[in-house]
């Protein structure tokens, strides 16, 4: 009769799958919608150093036009933001002329007409 | 020999990297022993082991790109089995264990033994903690050091070492006095 240690390794020895196995695995790999051979290339591909440090250059670049784009995009809305309030400034000091001009006309007929009330009120006295 | 089969699976994980079907074939057929035999002997049921290992090698397939070299995969491939394995023995039915006339024939021819101690040792070991079970599997069937299984396991040695002094007393104690020789 043989030691535990001996019974174990006997016990545990590696056994063979049934007879195809590779097969059914390869089959279930054609009916999964895996990754494609082009993915599975290209990030096979980006193991590779160079690679890894272009895709980070890109990312970079990428990063930095975006940054200008954005830049250039603040820079003309606060250009706008100028010119409206340049327009509503002229439009408000314009309103203020036109208004006194009113208020000033406004003032002349009323002293017309008091001239002209006295004039009537002495003539009938 | 065992060189040239390294350098040989070496070679198809390159080309199975480039998406060489064929490749991956070679590659499943350069481990499946290893991992079949992993999950067949923790579950115990033959059937649930094959589909383990076949959801084991899909998931190897869809992280392909990740694999260092052929020792990193064998690493990997024991890592993802156990993990797999334990979680599926949570799920599986009581009385799905296998008996050994169920059992698949070993791949290398075995040494004559005792039918009755072998089915007795089997029943004992099928009735150990998972991890205990785990760590005598990964020791006897891998020949893994204790350090080896800690990493596998993704637990600390000393957890490692204790549960498989565990396991070898209970089996031990278990077993007739004639098998109880054992270095740990």
């Amino acid at each position: 009769m043989k030691p535990l240690d001996d019974e174990l390794r006997s016990l545990f020895k590696r056994r063979e799958p049934p007879e195809g196995f590779a097969g059914r695995v390869l089959a279930r790999l054609e009916t999964k919608p895996w990754r494609s051979g082009f993915t599975q290339r290209a990030s096979a591909l980006y193991r590779g150093p160079v690679l890894r440090w272009v895709a980070v250059a890109a990312a970079v670049c990428v990063v930095a036009v975006l940054g200008v784009v954005r830049n250039y995009h603040q820079q003309g809305k606060r250009a706008q933001a100028e010119q409206a309030s340049r327009e509503a400034m002229l439009a408000l000091r314009i309103t203020r002329v036109e208004l006194d001009a009113a208020l000033e006309r406004a003032q002349h007929v009323t002293v017309e007409a008091l001239i002209a009330s006295q004039k009537s009120r002495k003539e009938m006295e | 020999m065992a060189e040239a089969a390294g350098n040989a699976l070496e070679d198809a994980l390159a080309r199975s990297m480039r998406g060489d079907a064929l490749a991956f074939g070679e590659i499943v057929r350069g481990h499946q022993a290893m991992v079949y035999s992993l999950a067949l002997h923790f579950l115990r049921d033959a059937s649930l082991a094959e589909d383990l290992a076949q959801e084991v090698f899909l998931e190897l397939y869809r992280n392909l790109a990740k694999m260092k070299s052929d020792v990193h995969l064998r690493f990997w491939l024991r890592k993802v089995t156990c993990h797999r394995a334990i979680d599926r023995g949570r799920r599986k039915r009581p009385d799905g264990m296998l008996s050994l006339g169920q059992a698949p024939e070993p791949a290398a021819t075995a040494r004559a033994n005792d039918p009755l101690l072998e089915r007795k040792l089997w029943r004992l070991v099928g009735s150990l903690p998972d991890k205990q079970r785990l760590a005598l599997i990964l020791r006897y069937q891998e020949d893994l050091t204790v350090p080896e299984i800690a990493e596998v396991m993704e637990i600390p040695a000393n957890t490692v070492k204790s549960s498989i002094e565990r396991a070898l007393a209970l089996l031990r104690e278990k077993l007739p006095r004639s098998m109880r020789g054992v270095k740990v």
